[in-house]
C-alpha cells in the first residue's frame, strides 16, 4: 500500500500543516504548564494523526493509541488510558496517549466513555492527544480541557506535489493534468488521493481519474449542519458555501435534520423558513432568475440556526428519506398505477377517479369468489391482486384457478363421446385454437398499451 | 374466462333514453342523431354525473355497429403532456371516418391541460374539423380558454338529484336480486351526494359484505371507504406528534402515490369533522389554503404539507 510506504518519517515530510507544527511542539515541550489534552480537529485525510505519530516519533515519545474501532467505555478507558495517563515515566521513556476519533466516543457502547476520559484528562501524568472531524461533536466540557488546534483541508496543489514525488519514486507512468485531477477530486484527502493513485496501477491514461474518487462530501454536510444547529447565527451560511449540494437538495438535507435538532416553537419557526426558503426555489425555476437562489440559501441556513438553538450534543445527522423513499418505493408507485390504469380502461375515467373504485374492490377481494371474478374482469395478475390484498390474494388465486377448471372439465365431458366422429373433435379443436388466438391478441394488444403507459411516463 | 363486471359499467345506459335524471340534455343530444351532425361539444359537471356515458351513449346511436372504429376516448390529465394527446389526436384523425361523416374524439378531463396545451388543442380541433368532432368534458368550464368555449356547444351536468340516483339503485337491486331496505336506499342516495359512480360502487360494496342492505351497513361500507389515513395524519399532528404525522405523509406522497392536491382536497374535507374548537378550524383552513396555494404555484408538495403538519403539532 502507497499509503503506508510514503507515510512521513519526520516533520519535514508533512506536508501543508506546517505552520501547526510549532504550535504543537510548543504545546508538548512546556506541557504541564498548560492544557494537558490536545484537540486537533479537521477534515479526514487532512494529516491529523499523521502529525501525532510523527511528533512521537521525533521527540522519542511511546505512542499508545486507542481508536475508534477500540471498545471505549468507561471501564475499558480506565484500564489502558488511565494506566497510561497516571503513571509516571520510570526510566526515562516518556509516553503520548492518542485518543484517535474522539469525536466517535458516545452513545450506549462507549457509555460513561465521555465522562471517564474528561477525568483521566485532568489527572493525567502524560500528554494526551485528541482527534476529531467535527469539533461539534466533541462535548463541551471535553472541548474546554483541552487545547484547540485547527487543521485545514490540505490544498489540491499540496495533495498534488505529494502525488507527483510518489509517482516518480515508483515510476508511474502519468500525466501530470491526471494527478491534478485525483488531487482536486479528493477534496483535500491525502489518504484518499494516495489510495486512488494506487489503485490505478502503474500506467495511467487520460481519463483514468473518473474511474476514481466519486466520495461523498457526507462529513462535511454533517459538519455544517452541526455548526447550523448548535448555533444562533445568520453567518453560518457561509458553512454552506463550499457544500457541493444544489440548494433544493441542500433543502432535503436541512429538513431531513431539523426535526431531530429542534423541538416545539423552534421548530415551527424553522419549518416556516424551510418552506418559504422552497418557495424562493420555485420561483427562482419559473422566472428562469437563479440569483434568487441566494434568498432561498440564507432562509435554509441562516434563517434556521437564528430560529432556534440545540445545546445537544449528538445528532444522529442522516441524508434525506425522501430520496431513499422515492427510489424504494418506485415498484409500488408502478404497480399501483398500473392497477389505476386497468381500472381506468374498464371503466372509462382518469387514474384519479380509478382510485375511487380501489375501497370497492378491497371490500370484494374478502370474498374469493366475488374478489376472483372482479379480479378476472380488470384482469389483474397476482402481484396486482396482492398489491391490493396482501393477506386474501393466495385464496383469490385459488378461486381463480378453480374458475378456469370448470368450463375444462365441460368440454372434457362433451369431448369423450364424440371421439369417433373426428370432424367434431376438430370442429371442437379449431373453435379452441381460434378462441386462444383471439386472446393471444387480446392480451398482445393489452401489453403494447401497458408499455405505452409506462412508456409515457 | 369468467367474470364480474363492476356495476358502474355493467349498468352503464347504452342508450340516450336509459340515462335518468338528464331529460334536457338528452333531448338536445338527440336532435343530433336525428340531423347525423353535430359541432364540437363541452361538457362541464362533477365527477359521476353522466359525462362520459352520454358521450358513449351518443357515439353509439350515431354510428351504430362502426361506434368504436370511430369514437376514440383520450384522458387529458392521465396522458401528460400536450404532445401524447396531440399525436394521439392527429393518428385518429387521419384516417376516414367508416360509414358517416365524422369521427368523435372524447377528451376526458380537459380542465388538466395547461392553457398553452388547450391553445395548441384549439389548433388542432379547426384543423381536423372536417373529419372529426371534439366531446370535451371538464370538471369546470371556467378552466376551459375562451376561444375553445365559444367553438363548442355548452352541456351543464349538475349532480344528479336523489330521485335520479334512487330509480338506478333500485333498478341494479332488482336485477341483482338484492334485498335492498327502504333506509338502505336512503342512506346510499345520501353519501353519494349526486354522483352516481359513487352510489353504485356504495351498492356492490355493501352487497359484498351483508345480504340485505340497511342503513348501517351503507354507513360502515362508505366510511371504510373514506381514505382513513388523512384524517388519521391530521390527528397525529394535532396530538403534538410532528415526527409520525410527517411519515404517513411521505408514504401517502411517495408510496401511494397521492398528489399533493388530493391530500390537501381531503384535509380540507376533514377539517369539519375534527374535534377542535370552531376557531380552531378557521385557523386550520386558512393554513391549508396558503399550502393549496404555494402547491399552485408549483412549490414542493412534501415540503409545504409538512410545514403545514408541524402547523398542527405545534402551533
Amino acid at each position: 500500500m502507497l499509503v503506508e510506504k510514503y507515510f512521513p518519517k519526520n516533520f519535514s515530510e508533512i506536508k501543508g500543516q506546517q505552520a501547526l507544527v510549532k504550535d504543537i511542539l510548543a504545546w508538548i515541550n512546556t506541557w504541564g504548564s498548560e492544557k494537558k489534552a490536545l484537540l486537533i480537529y479537521g477534515p479526514p485525510g487532512s494529516g491529523k494523526t499523521t502529525m501525532v505519530k510523527v511528533l512521537a516519533k521525533e521527540l522519542g515519545y511511546d505512542l499508545i493509541e486507542l481508536n475508534a474501532s477500540d471498545k471505549r467505555d468507561q471501564t475499558a478507558l480506565n484500564r489502558i488510558v488511565g494506566n497510561a495517563a497516571s503513571s509516571k515515566t520510570l526510566f526515562g521513556y516518556k509516553k503520548i496517549i492518542l485518543l484517535d476519533e474522539a469525536d466517535n466516543i458516545h452513545g450506549k457502547e462507549d457509555f460513561g466513555g465521555a465522562k471517564a476520559l474528561l477525568e483521566i484528562i485532568k489527572n493525567t501524568q502524560n500528554p494526551i492527544i485528541l482527534t476529531a472531524n467535527s469539533y461539534w461533536e466533541v462535548s463541551q466540557a471535553i472541548r474546554e480541557n483541552c487545547k484547540l488546534v485547527q487543521f485545514k483541508r490540505l490544498q489540491s496543489r499540496t495533495v498534488f506535489a505529494r502525488l507527483k514525488e510518489i509517482a516518480v519514486a515508483e515510476g508511474i507512468n502519468v500525466d501530470e493534468k491526471v494527478l491534478l485531477k485525483i488531487a482536486e477530486q479528493s477534496g483535500g484527502d491525502m489518504r484518499a488521493a494516495i489510495n486512488d493513485l494506487d489503485s490505478l496501477g502503474k500506467n495511467i491514461a487520460m481519463g483514468d481519474e473518473k474511474l476514481v474518487g466519486s466520495r461523498d462530501t457526507e462529513a462535511s454536510i454533517f459538519e455544517a449542519l452541526s455548526k447550523l444547529y448548535t448555533s444562533n447565527t445568520i453567518d453560518v451560511r457561509k458553512e454552506f458555501f463550499n457544500i457541493d449540494k444544489k440548494p433544493d437538495e441542500l433543502l432535503l438535507w436541512i429538513d431531513e435534520n431539523t426535526p431531530k435538532a429542534y423541538k416545539g416553537k423552534d421548530l415551527l419557526n424553522s419549518m416556516n423558513f424551510i418552506s418559504k426558503s422552497d418557495i424562493y426555489l420555485k420561483r427562482a425555476l419559473n422566472t428562469r432568475n437563479y440569483s434568487m437562489w441566494k434568498y432561498a440559501s440564507d432562509l435554509m441556513t441562516g434563517g434556521v440556526s437564528v430560529a432556534g438553538i440545540t445545546d445537544s450534543r449528538y445528532i444522529p445527522f442522516s441524508p434525506p428519506k425522501y430520496f431513499q423513499v422515492l427510489g424504494s418505493s418506485k415498484k409500488a408507485r408502478v404497480t399501483n398505477n398500473v392497477i389505476l390504469d386497468k381500472i381506468g380502461k374498464k371503466c372509462h375515467c382518469s387514474r384519479k377517479i380509478a382510485r375511487s373504485y380501489l375501497p370497492m374492490i378491497a371490500i370484494l377481494f374478502l370474498n374469493p369468489r366475488k374478489g376472483a371474478l372482479i379480479a378476472n374482469f380488470f384482469e389483474f395478475d397476482m402481484e396486482e391482486i396482492k398489491f391490493i390484498d396482501e393477506k386474501n390474494y393466495r385464496k383469490i388465486e385459488h378461486e381463480r384457478e378453480e374458475l378456469l377448471k370448470i368450463p375444462e372439465k365441460k368440454e372434457k365431458i362433451k369431448v369423450v363421446p364424440v371421439t369417433i366422429d373426428k370432424k367434431v373433435e376438430s370442429k371442437v379443436e379449431i373453435i379452441k385454437k381460434e378462441k386462444e388466438s383471439q386472446k393471444e391478441s387480446e392480451k398482445e394488444e393489452q401489453q403494447k398499451n401497458r408499455q405505452k403507459t409506462l412508456f409515457d411516463f | 374466462m369468467e367474470f364480474e363486471k363492476p356495476w358502474t359499467e355493467k349498468y352503464r345506459p347504452q342508450k340516450l333514453d336509459d340515462i335518468v335524471g338528464r331529460d334536457p340534455i338528452v333531448r338536445r343530444l338527440k336532435s343530433y342523431i336525428d340531423k347525423k351532425s353535430m359541432p364540437h361539444l363541452l361538457f362541464a359537471g362533477p365527477p359521476g354525473v353522466g359525462k362520459t356515458t352520454a358521450a358513449i351513449a351518443l357515439a353509439k346511436e350515431i354510428f351504430g355497429e362502426y361506434w368504436k372504429q370511430n369514437f376514440q376516448e383520450t384522458n387529458a390529465s392521465d396522458e401528460r403532456g400536450i404532445n401524447v394527446v396531440r399525436e394521439k389526436i392527429k393518428d385518429f384523425a387521419r384516417t376516414k371516418p367508416i360509414g358517416g361523416e365524422f369521427k368523435i374524439i372524447f377528451l376526458d378531463e380537459s380542465d388538466a391541460l395547461t392553457s398553452d396545451a388547450q391553445n395548441a388543442l384549439r389548433r388542432t380541433m379547426e384543423v381536423y374539423t372536417s373529419t372529426c368532432r371534439f366531446i370535451l368534458s371538464c370538471n369546470y368550464s371556467s378552466r376551459i380558454i375562451d376561444p375553445i368555449q365559444s367553438r363548442c356547444a355548452i352541456f351543464r351536468f349538475g349532480p344528479l338529484t336523489n330521485d335520479a340516483i334512487k330509480i338506478m339503485i333500485k333498478k341494479i337491486a332488482h336485477e341483482e336480486k338484492i334485498d335492498l331496505k327502504e333506509d338502505g336506499l336512503e342512506a346510499i342516495a345520501y353519501v353519494s351526494e349526486g354522483d352516481m359512480r359513487k352510489a353504485i360502487n356504495a351498492l356492490q360494496a355493501s352487497s359484498g359484505i351483508g345480504d340485505s342492505i340497511t342503513e348501517s351497513l351503507v354507513y360502515q361500507v362508505s366510511s371504510r371507504a373514506k381514505p382513513e389515513e388523512i384524517k388519521n395524519m391530521m390527528k397525529i399532528a394535532l396530538s403534538g406528534d410532528f415526527i409520525s404525522s410527517r411519515r404517513v405523509l411521505q408514504s401517502l406522497l411517495l408510496e401511494q402515490g397521492l398528489s399533493g392536491e388530493d391530500i390537501i382536497m381531503q384535509m380540507h374535507r376533514e377539517t369539519f369533522n375534527l374535534e377542535v374548537s370552531d376557531k380552531e378550524k378557521v385557523r386550520i383552513v386558512d393554513m391549508i389554503g396558503e399550502a393549496d396555494f404555494r402547491l399552485v404555484q408549483g412549490a414542493n408538495e412534501f415540503i409545504q404539507l409538512e410545514y403545514l403538519l408541524a402547523n398542527l403539532s405545534i402551533g
